[in-house]
């Protein structure tokens, strides 16, 4: 997992002063990419790709407002998790924003701490969304020693990872034989 | 308190109507010390959002301001209904700070009524919220420095506003405005067209030219053939947020052309650069009102402009003038590259010359407008401004900093007879930069490009993307590295979204400049584009040092990350903090110098803390003038042998009207209650008895009684409802007062104490203070001391908590009471502040002792 993209955030909002608030915040004190855009209707075309791991999004803005671009990202299903920034107080519409499927809502004016928080949670969840996926895919392969064979190439590529490539480590741990570690670990790669 | 005496007299028949009037002037107090709280509130709330690094939008900054804004007017309502015309002072005194905010943060007050026109000689830069920065600032040197300044006049924004109402133009602008997709240029382009056509087929009223005429008259000689430049003044342009360049400007303008130009320059509030600049930074276009500066056409031999101070790299002691031949405008347009001088601030000695070709010049057509001629072959690689003009020119620069006290960036020009002019200044924005991170980079990449001019210092990486006009600009990809032949219209549109902006042709004074700082766009000018410039090709720009690499240069994008703190730089944060700076330092601090005076206030916070200071005041006053009326004021029975007279206010006033005592063991108020159980438990001292502090220990006999007027310095007094109190405790020479309001909301309650004086020598008295600061830090309160003055609060708890406090603090003001006798030396007054801290069972915090007594 570790020599992944990092994973890739976009802030939409007509002000530009947040944006570049964000940019900064995002950038500096956090593993993850963004990008920027004022206008929201340049949306639906930069998503085209699905290259964003989640959108965190004002919800007053010019053109189309936060929870319209929230429906119109569910509706696509490109996987995007979302979270909405809301004035202080609008509680409904922070409601809205989680009935209509966003991650979390944050409100204006916050602490730099509770945004790096909330983007946080979405990537571990995003994560662990990743592996499940993995494993339910294992789960569906026929005939079983198919599934067997993914699930022990996959089970030595973490080993690896964990042991920092160092195989005699490996074997130690797996309790396998040397050869099948190698043939295994081919395998993986 | 003229109204007060009336009052006392016709008190002899409506004792009544008396009652009602002065529960309204306490009503009236209590919500000034609502208002105080509230405004006090929002303004550690603001300082927090800076302190704490918040993300935050202008919505907060725009209504932050005004809840403080409208709080403190309310309290000078108040404090004009409790004390008289005589704080009617406050008002001017607020609108002079308010103006300086109105600088910073222009339009957030809207269209302020003002005349139509008004001459630069009767300009300041305090009027600003009227005529724009641009117009104000050249009044102000004309008129206040006395600085050769071409004769002009402005058109203000107030005249602005009757054009658009005359036309019904507001609404139709705003739909407009509000149906534009900001970010697609060809968009912005039609709605503008739009707009411009409308006010262009507006008429402007008779009102404003008879104005504009009469003003005229004033400049202009009957056979003069004076020729004017018309420029936008826009409100809020100059400021924090530049706005460099977005608005027309005409020149050599026929008398009989202004009023056409008038309207093209208001209609130029509406090109599409303008709309997208005001749109993406929030601003509502409603606020910005277009003021239009009519100057006095200067016939240049050359003109440009100067830095006062180098804007990229802060620790060169230098100052920049950029010049060509002929008008400024190809300077600032970047069309042409200037001459650059760099000269040192302190000895005036020229550092760097780097001389330009200037092949062309803008000169004055014959009839009207403008016309490009060749600059004569001999001529074009000379320097267009002379060694003597330079020390002039720099002269004037640095009269100008220091009389505004920020670096500055000025237009200037040099008429054919070779004077000197100022035709602006404006604040010049500086990007703080870590000079040991921008030393050249140990890299193997190969360098595709070098040389030019940083206009914007920084880094970045991406994709080459080359663009020859406005067109293109919607084709321009997100997070790639433009490069332009020269600066043009709409650039501003894309800032946003590329990682490195390449221009070659422009200096660095031009308005592109200004604003690539403004969005902290890593940006070179001057720089030869080559071949290997290709469109699509990867590449890194280190704009420190004007080089392009081939590829990704991972070391030089982390060397060039922001150092300072993680948000100082950005544009609104710098907005808040300045903001703050006119409402939030209190440089009023000691309510008993005679530098306590309405004048003094220099912030916001300043009138607030005048206003709740004089209002308790005035409400002693207010008291000590019925003191001869028995019906209103009672006295508290204690066995303290302390005369305290007592005033009720609120509901419950009436239910004691007519009663002479108030018995210590019932007082109708939660909070004196509480302070007066600390000192009943405590009990009077009774050692120094015979110190002078024992002047007024024993209950005075009938010299209150007669008409004499009792003051606030000459007896105890306390202002009580259920949930406040406020006391002056005169316990022989020095005076207390301790202010409180303990309600079932812990963000209203608080305790507040001064304390100043006392009969010791004034080292023992500073050592008391300091006493009474350790042991109240202890209770948490906080401390602000000046010799021996404390003004000491705690605030934003429960109820229960502030009235235990109150109990320790009335403890404690016993135990202190004659301390100052004693205290002859630090070490005793160490051991004193440790016994009272102890028989009053508070623990002690270490943090909370070192800084008085080590």
């Amino acid at each position: 997992m570790k020599s992944e993209k990092p994973m890739k955030i976009l802030a939409v909002d007509n002000e530009i002063h947040m944006l570049k608030l964000l940019e900064r915040i995002i950038s500096e004190k956090t593993p993850y990419d963004i990008e920027t855009t004022n206008n929201v209707l340049e949306v639906p075309e930069m998503i085209k790709e699905s290259k964003y791991d989640l959108i965190i999004s004002d919800l007053k803005m010019p053109g189309m407002d936060g929870l319209e671009l929230l429906q119109y990202v569910v509706e696509r299903g490109g996987g995007e998790e979302f979270i909405i920034i809301t004035a202080f107080g609008s509680f409904d519409t922070s409601n809205n924003a989680m009935e209509g499927g966003a991650f979390d809502y944050i409100t204006k004016p916050f602490r730099k701490e509770q945004i790096i928080a909330a983007v946080n949670r979405v990537m571990k969840f995003k994560t662990a969304q990743k592996e499940l996926d993995e494993m339910l895919e294992i789960f569906k392969s026929r005939p079983f020693e198919s599934a067997q064979v993914e699930f022990e190439s996959q089970y030595i590529k973490r080993l690896f990872d964990e042991c920092g490539g160092e195989i005699e480590m490996v074997i130690k741990l797996s309790g396998l034989a040397r050869e099948r570690v190698e043939e295994l670990n081919g395998g993986a790669r | 308190m003229n109204w007060f005496k009336k009052l006392i007299q016709r008190d002899q028949t409506y004792p009544s109507e008396l009652f009602d009037s002065l529960q309204l002037k306490f009503k009236h107090f209590l919500d000034l010390l609502d208002q105080n709280n509230r405004v006090l509130k929002t303004i550690s709330d603001m300082e927090e959002k800076l302190r704490e690094e918040f993300l935050f939008d202008m919505n907060y900054v725009t209504s932050s301001l005004e809840d403080v804004r409208s709080g403190v007017l309310k309290m000078i309502d108040c404090m004009i209904v409790l004390g008289g015309d005589d704080y009617k002072k406050l008002q001017s005194r607020y609108k002079w700070i308010d103006d300086e905010i109105e600088l910073i943060l222009p339009g957030s007050r809207g269209i302020v009524p003002d005349e139509l026109t008004i001459n630069f000689t009767d300009l300041g830069k305090n009027r600003a919220w009227s005529v724009g920065s641009k117009n104000a600032h050249l009044g102000e040197l004309k008129a206040s420095l006395k600085l050769p300044v071409p004769d002009g006049f402005a058109i203000t924004a107030w005249a602005y506003k009757i054009f658009l109402e005359h036309n019904d133009l507001q609404a139709r602008i705003t739909d407009l405005i509000e149906s534009v997709d900001i970010t697609h240029y060809d968009d912005l382009a039609r709605i503008s067209g739009q707009i411009q056509s409308i006010v262009m087929s507006a008429k402007v009223p008779d009102i404003i030219i008879e104005d504009i005429n009469l003003t005229l008259s004033q400049i202009i000689e009957s056979d003069d053939v004076k020729r004017f430049s018309m420029r936008s003044s826009a409100i809020g342009e100059d400021t924090l947020f530049s706005f460099a360049g977005q608005y027309r400007t005409y020149l050599n303008v026929r008398v009989e052309d202004i009023i056409d130009r008038y309207r093209l320059v208001v209609a130029s509030k509406f090109t599409p650069k303008a709309i997208y600049y005001f749109l993406s930074h929030s601003f509502s276009e409603l606020d910005l009102a277009m003021s239009v500066g009519c100057v006095e056409m200067i016939d240049a031999h050359s003109a440009g402009v100067v830095y006062t101070r180098n804007p990229v790299v802060a620790d060169d002691n230098c100052l920049i003038i950029s010049s060509i031949f002929g008008l400024g405008r190809y300077l600032v347009d970047g069309l042409l590259t200037p001459d650059e001088i760099k000269i040192d601030r302190d000895s005036g000695q020229v550092q760097e010359t780097h001389i330009a070709t200037k092949p062309v010049q803008l000169a004055l057509d014959k009839n009207s407008g403008t016309i490009e001629i060749p600059v004569p072959i001999d001529l074009q690689n000379e320097i267009s401004i002379s060694p003597e003009q330079i020390v002039e020119l720099t002269k004037f620069a640095l009269q100008i900093e220091e009389y505004y006290g920020t670096p500055q960036d000025l237009e200037w020009v040099i008429n054919r007879e070779g004077d000197l002019k100022i035709l602006q200044t404006r604040p010049l924005r500086i990007i703080e930069t870590d000079t040991s991170s921008s030393l050249p980079p140990d890299t193997n990449l190969e360098r595709i490009a070098e040389g030019g001019e940083t206009v914007c210092p920084g880094a970045a990486h991406g994709r080459i993307f080359h663009v020859t006009s406005p067109e293109n600009l919607i084709s321009v990809p997100r997070g790639t590295i433009l490069v332009v032949p020269h600066s043009f219209p709409g650039l501003v549109t894309v800032m946003e979204r590329v990682s490195a902006m390449i221009v070659e042709v422009g200096g660095v004074a031009s308005h592109m400049a200004t604003l690539a700082r403004e969005y902290g766009l890593p940006t070179i000018t001057g720089m030869k584009i080559t071949e290997k410039l290709k469109q699509g090709s990867d590449a890194t720009v280190d704009a420190n040092n004007c080089v392009i690499y081939k590829g990704f240069a991972e070391e030089i994008i982390k060397s060039r990350k922001n150092k300072g703190g993680l948000f100082e730089d950005m544009p609104i944060i710098q907005l808040l903090k300045r903001i703050l700076d006119k409402i939030s330092p209190l440089t009023l601090i000691n309510p008993t110098s005679s530098k306590f005076v309405i004048d003094n206030c220099i912030t916001l916070h300043d009138i607030t803390r005048f206003s709740h200071q004089k209002a308790m005041s005035e409400m002693f006053r207010s008291a000590g003038e019925l003191q001869g009326n028995s019906e209103f004021t009672h006295q508290l029975r204690t066995k303290i042998p302390l005369k305290v007279n007592v005033m009720l206010i609120g509901n419950q006033a009436k239910d004691y009207l007519g009663d002479k005592w108030i018995e210590d063991s019932n007082i109708p108020s939660a909070p004196m209650a509480a302070f007066w159980s600390g000192i009943l438990e405590q009990k009077w001292p009774s050692t120094h008895s015979q110190s002078q502090d024992d002047k007024f220990s024993t209950i005075p006999t009938k010299t209150n009684s007669s008409r004499k007027k009792i003051s606030f310095e000459e007896s105890s007094f306390a202002v009580i409802s259920r949930e406040y109190m406020v006391i002056s405790l005169h316990l022989g020479y020095h005076f207390t007062s301790v202010e409180a309001m303990c309600t079932d909301i812990a963000g209203k309650n608080y305790i507040r104490m001064q304390h100043k004086g006392g009969g010791a020598t004034r080292d023992r008295r500073i050592l008391r203070v300091h006493v009474i600061e350790t042991i109240l830090s202890n209770l948490g309160f906080t401390n602000a001391s000046r010799g021996d003055f404390l003004d000491t609060s705690v605030g934003y708890q429960d109820k229960e908590t502030l009235l235990e406090k109150l109990k320790l603090l009335g403890r404690m003001i016993m135990c202190t009471k004659q301390l100052d006798m004693a205290l002859t030396n630090e070490t005793l007054a160490k051991w004193h502040s440790d016994d009272i801290m102890r028989k009053l069972g508070i623990e002690q915090h270490k943090e909370n002792t070192i800084d008085y007594f080590d």
